[in-house]
């Protein structure tokens, strides 16, 4: 389980200690619920965000 | 009284745009006072663009099938020259100077703007209990929650003080104020409805839809709404489908899939029944029921909370230096969302993708998946935690429980109300569909809506 006071304290310092104490349970709980399905992403898997590339139009076209 | 039915009251000269707007126009005076349901209203522009539309009808110009309707915009919605708060201190004052296409198209389909409904703050919650704004209140009870975050927009439509409002869902923020506000609510399939205009919540969970009081409402409003627009890249190119069921629709052999697992786990006992017994009723009217067993729900929620967090608090991060423009609610969340790695982030959107891939597989068995749409009926503003099952969840966690995974699937979900529990509280079933087969939950819908 990672140590999220650590982490905001390096990523994000100026959320108050006791707004991280309110938190901390349910980060925690996301962690808890996420960590093992990260275990069986297929390798060919793609992430499901968008960005579409459209040809630039040719000048003066 | 219905689109359907104020259009045909138009057609036939019986009533003009004028006075639907009036009418709606009082229902707002009397109710809003204490619901609460608008941010902005639009008295005397609405009644400006209405003569103007009743002497476009009266020249033999009929814009659409929306033409002289009063409606309300979330206010999400940008529109040119009319604040746009987003439910936020950040923009309490933001005039934009150009309309989302949501806006565009419902003016060009002859629609009657009557004002700017109010919300959760930032979309990012399902009370619509606003710090900023003040609380939206439910209509069947004034001291229960309407839902959210398009709670305004729920009870805006509950109460006749328009005939369709718009609503924004990201995970659930047009089905839940749909049931718990009693009226109906279609998110569509993501890329069905232009995002374009729209203040983000989270880039690629962000669908626009529309609440009714009836379903041919919503496929009427969908049939505006629905189209390719450039300016979204998630925007889809598929034709879009006529959505309003004929009249004598039929679901004979439609295939529903009753779920098995998950979605009836923890529910309202009132809620499960009536939606059970819609699946009966549908089986008489020669439908096929089949039980299934659905994916990981709890696991596909679950990506849909990496991803909501993480996008939410990339978004917002701008804003966050300075945290005294945020309601706590939404702060937490915020703050929650600053700690997702970006390596969670990527495995959860890479997830999203296996989990589509799995519940596709459904489609071989059924034409829909029939569910309920909230867990229970609209709590106590002010309420942190709901009993459901015995347990004690947290609100927003209940409320979402069901409906955030379709987003995160991408799929088109229909909420309609399937009756009252023994408070008076409207329950709601959820329909759920095929990428872009709308016009399949609206046929259901339709006759579902005559067993209730």
């Amino acid at each position: 389980m990672p140590d999220f006071k650590q982490l905001a304290a390096a990523w994000a310092p100026d959320i108050p200690a006791a707004a991280l104490d309110k938190i901390e349970p349910s980060l925690q709980a996301l962690e808890a619920a996420f960590r093992p399905l990260t275990a069986h992403v297929p390798l060919d898997a793609e992430p499901a965000y968008v960005l579409k590339i459209e040809p630039e139009p040719e000048p003066g076209a | 009284m219905t689109i359907v039915e104020a259009a045909a009251l138009q057609q036939q000269g019986k009533i003009s745009s004028a006075e639907l707007t009036q009418s709606a126009l009082q229902a707002v005076a009397a109710r809003n006072i204490r619901l609460n349901a608008f941010i902005t209203v639009l008295e005397e522009q609405a009644l400006n663009q209405a003569r103007r539309l009743d002497a476009e009808r009266a020249q033999g110009t009929v814009r659409g099938p929306l033409h002289g309707i009063p409606v309300a915009l979330k206010d999400v919605f940008c529109t040119r020259r009319v604040r746009t708060t987003v439910g936020s201190r950040i923009w309490a004052d933001h005039v934009p100077n150009y309309n989302s296409a949501v806006a565009d198209r419902l003016e060009a389909a002859g629609a009657v703007l009557i004002g700017k409904t109010g919300m959760h703050e930032l979309a990012y919650g399902v009370t619509s209990n606003n710090p900023h704004f003040g609380p939206v209140r439910n209509p069947w009870n004034e001291d229960c929650i309407p839902g959210g975050s398009s709670g305004g927009s729920g009870a805006s439509v509950a109460t006749g003080m328009s005939l369709m409002a718009m609503g924004s869902d990201t995970g659930g923020s047009i089905r839940i104020p749909a049931a718990y506000c009693g009226t109906v609510g279609i998110k569509p399939t993501t890329g069905r409805v232009s995002r374009y205009g729209v203040m983000p919540l989270d880039f690629t969970l962000d669908h626009m839809g529309p609440l009714t009081a009836s379903v041919a409402d919503a496929a009427l409003s969908l049939q505006v709404l629905a189209g390719h627009d450039p300016r979204d890249d998630s925007s889809s190119r598929e034709p879009v489908d006529e959505y309003l069921p004929q009249p004598g629709a039929s679901i004979r052999m439609l295939r529903i899939g009753l779920p098995e697992n998950f979605y009836f786990d923890r529910v309202q006992p009132s809620i499960a029944r009536a939606v059970r017994r819609l699946a009966q009723l549908a089986e008489s009217e020669g439908a096929i029921v089949k039980p299934v067993r659905v994916p990981d729900m709890a696991a596909i929620n679950t990506v849909g909370r990496v991803i909501l967090f993480a996008e939410a608090s990339a978004t917002m991060m701008p804003y966050l230096k300075d945290r005294s423009l945020f309601g706590a609610d939404v702060l937490a969340l915020l703050d929650q969302g600053r700690l997702i790695a970006a390596t969670d982030y990527v495995q959860a959107q890479r997830l999203r993708r296996v989990f589509q891939r799995e519940f596709a597989q459904l489609w071989s068995e059924i034409d829909i998946l029939l569910t309920p749409t909230a867990p229970n009926t609209a709590p106590p503003i002010g309420s942190a935690e709901v009993e459901l099952g015995g347990e004690q969840e947290d609100v927003r966690l209940a409320a979402t429980r069901l409906v955030r995974g379709i987003n995160v699937l991408g799929l088109p979900a229909l909420a309609m109300p399937c009756g009252r529990d023994a408070a008076g509280m409207p329950m709601s079933a959820q329909l759920i569909g095929k990428p872009f087969a709308e016009a399949t939950l609206f046929r259901a819908g339709a006759v579902f809506e005559t067993f209730v």
